[in-house]
């Protein structure tokens, strides 16, 4: 069985990971800290996405529980907890909905004064677009701090949560995120017994991310993937163009792990894993070529990893037998903003397509 | 410190085991204490509710700026002892520590001064609630061939006492502690809250069991399915290796090990929030206790008192792994 090393554990890596192991690889994957994609909205722009790395992915979603909506190229649109419009073409259920089908008159439901979501800013953000909106607060104490998801496991604040519904004007009510991935059919529930269509408010740094994150975890587990959190790869070992093992560093302790191919999905400067070197980025295994696009640093988000045919380049310019990468990582200059995740995930599906090219 | 790092993503409250209890909304959560607090002294205002935390490490894994949380919210407990009245479970511990050296007096009798090199220091829990534990590690290691002491004038690591602001006391008990130590080569640990505390605070190279285990051949002495209880200081704190190596002895041992992803999520036993907030402890072992039910295990194998503790209480059937271990010659 070929071992394959993936490094970071967001969206990138995790799903690359259960796709090389469906394909018969034995993962490892390694990382630490809370990814991008956990502090994402949740929802992408598949434009441009292979539909069969689309199918993997709605079935990872299908099992989760929560399936995604939405599709390659259909546009849709949900509203942000700040009351802005958000475009997408794969979202949650309950969260977007299918362009020019949209709410006419909608409630924007507070949750006493938790700041997840506060409705006479919203309601002035949505009628300034044309939407017929009014706010409203449902009594109820729960602290500012303490999460949403946590307060609505309970049954008292979920009755009075009806009850808010219930008496709330128009034809929908939005909301902010409540449930957890497993709660997440209590949004169904909450809908039957308020009698009005809920939209979930597209908050990012928030459940919808952590969700989606879990959704990945989840499939990777099932794939069999063996995760290594709170750890980190310092070093490779190559022979000639060749990786042949990881040093990868928990704690005091150091171990070496042998493998047969490595992918690099470790993100981007912001979330530590390229290096800021002077005015430019560097790799920090200090084996693998950084192309510089654009001009100045403001197009740092451009730069990433080189790469030839979905193999990762030498400092020379050489391509290495067995180095790949997916993500945030690799140099990418139709980059655009809000495209991150979608490019997250096409990018893991064609890298394990080009690992599985001997 | 490194709080300044901070990008306010909030991944530290949506990773705080208290705050997603029911039963911990009055914790201000680890933003306000672990970050903010430090950083604007009129924050301290927030009182007894800061010591909430069980400093189980979750947000501190959680932070993708690295911030200490965990180290900082010590910090700041020391500077809260002075301000807020103690809370009675806490009152009642630095008591006990007061009249016998230890949090929970004791009436373990196997104590060993053979003049041995190497001293197993079981911590306050083990010798007062749990001296079965104390037994199958002292024999695990005595068959591991490991022999050693265990001696009566060790007392109390400090760890509780620092968690809740005693600095003087804690720095009188490492003293009288390092001075027990010093007719020793090495000290081995079965709780991890003792095993972080000489570590990190006395700055010595204590090893907790589960750490010695790996390299030798084990047999399983249990029947039936079980799942582990990962221990949030010995994990998060020292070893992010521990899971992965208490997985793999018990399998090579022939345990039936089923692996949750919520085996590393915090029983609620840690940092004080036991004696301190029982019904917030009492609720997150509960949720725990909830997640191994439905997984139909028969139990589950830790590697912490506190841990076996607090989840034996809430009606789980909890080993630490000594108990379910014999070494194969």
């Amino acid at each position: 069985m070929r071992t394959a090393l993936v490094v970071g554990l967001g969206a990138a890596g995790t799903f690359a990971s259960i796709c090389l192991a469906k394909k018969g690889w034995k993962v490892l994957a390694v990382g630490k800290g809370t990814s991008s994609c956990a502090m994402s909205t949740g929802c992408l722009d598949g434009s441009g996405m292979d539909p069969e790395c689309l199918r993997e992915l709605s079935r990872l979603f299908q099992a989760s529980g929560m399936p995604l909506v939405g599709g390659i190229d259909e546009k849709r649109t949900g509203i942000t907890n700040l009351g802005t419009r958000y475009d997408c073409t794969l979202s949650a259920p309950g969260s977007t909905w299918v362009q020019g089908h949209g709410p006419r008159s909608i409630t924007v439901l507070g949750m006493g004064k938790h700041p997840s979501l506060r409705p006479n800013l919203v309601a002035s953000v949505l009628r300034s677009w044309g939407m017929d909106a009014r706010p409203q607060i449902v009594p109820m104490d729960i602290p500012g701090e303490s999460s949403l998801t946590a307060a609505f496991r309970d049954q008292g604040h979920l009755d009075r949560l009806v009850n808010g519904i219930r008496e709330a004007w128009g034809e929908t009510v939005l909301l902010p995120p409540l449930f957890s991935l497993k709660d997440h059919g209590r949004l169904d529930e909450l809908e039957r017994r308020g009698g009005r269509r809920l939209l979930e408010a597209i908050t990012p740094l928030g459940t919808p991310g952590e969700r989606f994150h879990q959704v990945l975890e989840d499939g990777a587990r099932e794939a069999g993937v063996e995760i290594w959190t709170g750890r980190r790869v310092t070093a490779l070992r190559t022979e000639g163009d060749l990786i042949t093992g990881a040093d990868v560093q928990g704690g005091l302790e150091t171990r070496t792990v042998g493998l047969d191919a490595v992918l690099l999905a470790t993100g981007g400067p912001l979330t530590d894993g390229l290096l800021l070197h002077q005015t430019g980025l560097d790799d920090p295994f200090g084996l693998f070529l950084v192309k510089e696009l654009g001009q100045g640093p403001h197009d740092l988000m451009l730069s990433g990893y080189a790469h030839r045919g979905g193999r990762l380049l030498s400092r020379s310019g050489t391509p290495m037998a067995n180095a790949f990468a997916a993500g945030d990582c690799l140099a990418y200059s139709l980059r655009s903003p809000g495209k991150g995740l979608g490019d997250a995930i096409s990018s893991a599906w064609g890298a394990v397509r080009t690992m599985e090219v001997p | 410190m490194n709080e300044g790092r901070c990008i306010k993503c909030g991944s530290c409250m949506r990773a705080c085991p208290v705050l997603n209890d029911p039963q911990g909304k009055a914790f201000p959560g680890p933003r306000t204490v672990g970050i903010d607090a430090p950083r604007f002294p009129e924050a301290l205002s927030i009182g007894n509710d800061a010591l909430m935390c069980t400093m189980c490490h979750a947000c501190e894994w959680a932070c993708p700026s690295s911030i200490t949380i965990t180290r900082s919210m010590s910090m700041l407990r020391e500077r809260l002892a002075d301000a807020v009245p103690s809370l009675p479970g806490h009152q009642r511990m630095r008591e006990n520590v007061r009249a016998c050296g230890r949090t929970v007096a004791s009436d373990f009798t196997d104590w060993r001064e053979n003049g041995e090199r190497t001293l197993y220091f079981p911590g306050c829990i083990g010798l007062g609630r749990l001296p079965e534990l104390v037994r199958s590690a002292s024999q695990l290691l005595s068959s591991m061939g490991m022999p050693h002491d265990i001696s009566p004038r060790a007392k109390c690591c400090g760890s509780p006492l620092l968690k809740v602001g005693a600095k003087q006391e804690a720095s009188s008990l490492q003293q009288n502690n390092l001075e027990v130590f010093s007719a020793y080569d090495s000290i081995i640990t079965s709780c991890p809250g003792c095993t972080y505390q000489l570590r990190e605070v006395y700055g010595i190279e204590s090893k907790h069991l589960v750490e010695l285990l790996p390299g030798k051949k084990y047999r399983s002495t249990v029947e039936g399915r079980w799942a582990l209880q990962v221990p949030c200081h010995l994990k998060r704190g020292l070893d992010p290796w521990a899971a992965e190596d208490m997985a793999a002895v018990l399998v090579q041992a022939g345990v039936d090990l089923v692996r949750l992803p919520e085996e590393d999520l915090c029983c609620g036993g840690g940092g004080g929030l036991l004696s301190g907030f029982p019904d917030t402890s009492a609720s997150m072992a509960r949720s725990k206790v909830r997640i191994y039910r439905e997984a139909g295990v028969r139990g589950v194998i830790t590697a912490c008192p506190f841990c076996a503790l607090n989840l034996g209480r809430e009606g789980l059937l909890v080993l630490d792994i000594s108990q379910v271990l014999t070494v194969v010659d």
